[in-house]
């Protein structure tokens, strides 16, 4: 790779010992993917908040040590420890893992990160906007923020994220160049039943359905419905990037970057394929273990939800009550939270017997008071990570499903959403 | 002798263990033990600790630099990994280890025709350059 001077200065190690490691570690990411440069960054979001792995820990004390500071913007993803719900993890392990997030915490504060605590940074104000230049980690941020918003960057990994922070640049190769960011496969979706093609649900199955097709090409997505939200396609790219891998896709039609099919392709000849029918209602299934009987549980807002879907949500609980002592959890960043509190939704979903939690991931060991047994979510990612990291099985429904099975306590399936292709 | 693209400098002697299939260190190996916990995985139960690990490809996640890191912490990951993809997430792991836990542990890119020579149980010597000699 070609460095500058500043960068030389600090692969010398004349900029000290922290921008020596962070050069070193992304000018050999940089050399395996090809990349002839850096290219400086916005503003960064670092994972490195993952309370469990000892690792994480030592580094940010290492860095902290050495009075080291991140030269961009940089927001961290979620911890352990919600201080507005301190009896949510509660067990030894529970305990331990909720300390340590602190410390955690503390330590991102020192290195100068800002403590968003959230997997949802793209809903904070000032957040980048089309062609910025950044550095992501979590998985349904890096797609939505490519695919949605027109930000670019690769899916980084632990310390690599905060290496790009400290550093303030990342090595111009993929996702961050034009040439890297066209589609490589266009996938038509198959028009859908009205009520369903109207719910959120409908794009978490489409985004599983991509996922699943995808492999390691960058999909085009034509036929997806022409009044999709920002807030909808997030379902898109959180279950694609879950159930696939997928850092960014084209909504043909729906976003700035790809107003036609060829557009998003650069006019190169790609491979062709369809989501059919058949395929939503499979992804459906995958993420369906139960269809009936009573539920243990129900989750809401992975990643972090939106205020729209906070709004949502209070209509459809006002006046009602979850059934006596079924957890009912809804996740979301503190900007939202306080949003939604300023319009009295806390309170109508508190008084409903909703649980609002805030800075962390309910899909996560140590496991959350609660959860164990038949969950409900209205989210693909929730539904396909949480059985593999704590005593549950999921089934995907749509939000009004989520709120009736909740009041009754058991599962209530909309008949509306219910199709045969 | 073999001449190997070292992707992270080191030096380690260590005997070869050839996976047969890709490996995630997030949640597919024991970071306790060493041992190779997927179900799914071929050598289900085999130990990576102090081994030359020879492998396709580290599949995975962004949560693969902490946990690799942290089998290198415990002294119970392997002493050498030679990979035939240069995955970012592997190197990573490695890096950081290296400058938090003093470990000068190598990581190597060869080809499938360098990677076929190297045979389970043999012991492989690797220099600081990426020249590997089995011995």
């Amino acid at each position: 790779m070609k460095l500058t001077v500043e960068e030389q200065a600090m692969a010398d190690g004349r900029r000290g010992p922290v921008l020596e490691f962070a050069i070193d570690l992304l000018t050999k990411a940089g050399a395996m993917h090809g990349a002839e440069r850096f290219e400086p960054i916005e503003a960064a979001y670092v994972n490195t908040t993952f309370a469990t792995v000892q690792p994480l820990h030592d580094l940010l004390v290492w860095l902290a040590g050495n009075r080291a500071q991140v030269t961009v913007p940089t927001y961290t993803n979620v911890g352990i420890d919600d201080p507005d719900n301190p009896m949510l993890r509660t067990d030894d392990y529970g305990r331990w893992a909720t300390q340590q997030s602190r410390e955690l915490r503390d330590l991102h504060k020192q290195v100068g990160c800002k403590l968003a605590m959230t997997c949802a940074p793209y809903q904070l104000p000032g957040a980048p906007g089309l062609g910025a230049q950044i550095a992501v980690s979590e998985s349904n941020a890096v797609s939505y923020f490519n695919s949605v918003v027109g930000a670019r960057t690769l899916k980084y990994g632990d310390f690599i994220d905060m290496a790009a922070a400290l550093a303030g640049r990342v090595p111009f190769v993929g996702l961050h160049t034009a040439d890297g960011r066209r589609a490589t496969l266009h996938l038509d979706v198959a028009p859908l039943p009205d009520a369903l093609a109207g719910d959120d649900l409908s794009y978490q199955l489409i985004g599983h359905a991509m996922g699943r097709k995808a492999g390691m090409e960058l999909p085009a997505l034509t036929g997806v419905n022409p009044g999709a939200s920002p807030e909808n396609l997030r379902g898109i790219s959180a279950t694609g990037a879950s159930a696939g891998g997928v850092a960014m896709f084209h909504a043909v039609g729906l976003i700035p970057e790809a107003s036609t099919l060829a557009a998003a392709t650069g006019g190169n000849d790609v491979g062709t394929g369809n989501i059919s029918a058949a395929d939503i209602l499979a992804a459906r299934n995958e993420m369906t273990a139960f269809s009936q009987g009573a539920i243990d549980a129900v989750v809401i807002g992975t990643p972090h939800a939106p205020l729209s879907e906070v709004g949502m949500l209070a209509d459809l609980v006002d006046g009602r009550a979850v059934k006596d002592g079924l957890p009912f959890y809804i996740q979301m960043n503190r900007f939202v939270l306080e949003s939604a509190r300023a319009k009295g939704w806390i309170d109508v979903l508190r008084k409903a017997g909703a649980t609002p939690v805030a800075d962390t991931c309910l899909y996560w060991r140590p496991q959350a008071h609660g959860l164990e047994g038949r969950v409900m979510t209205n989210s693909g990612k929730y539904a396909y990570y949480a059985p593999g990291e704590l005593p549950v099985t999921t089934a995907i429904a749509s939000l009004r499903e989520c709120v009736e099975s909740a009041v009754r306590g058991e599962v209530w399936n909309d008949p509306e959403l219910d199709f045969r292709p | 002798m073999m001449a190997l693209k070292s992707l992270v400098e080191g030096t380690a002697s260590a005997p070869v263990l050839v996976l047969d299939a890709p490996i995630s260190f997030w949640g597919g190996i024991d970071y306790l033990t060493g041992l190779i916990q997927d179900r799914s995985h071929p050598q289900n139960g085999k130990s990576i600790a102090g081994t030359c690990l020879v492998v396709s490809n580290i599949r995975g996640s962004g949560g693969t630099p902490g946990v690799l890191a942290d089998t290198l912490r415990r002294g119970c990951g392997p002493a050498a990994i030679v990979i035939g993809y240069p995955d970012i997430n592997t190197m990573t792991g490695i890096v950081v280890a290296n400058r938090l836990y003093g470990s000068v542990f190598p990581m190597l890119l060869a080809t499938p025709e360098q990677r076929a020579a190297l045979v389970t149980g043999v012991r492989a010597v690797i220099d600081k350059d990426g020249s590997l000699a089995l011995g």
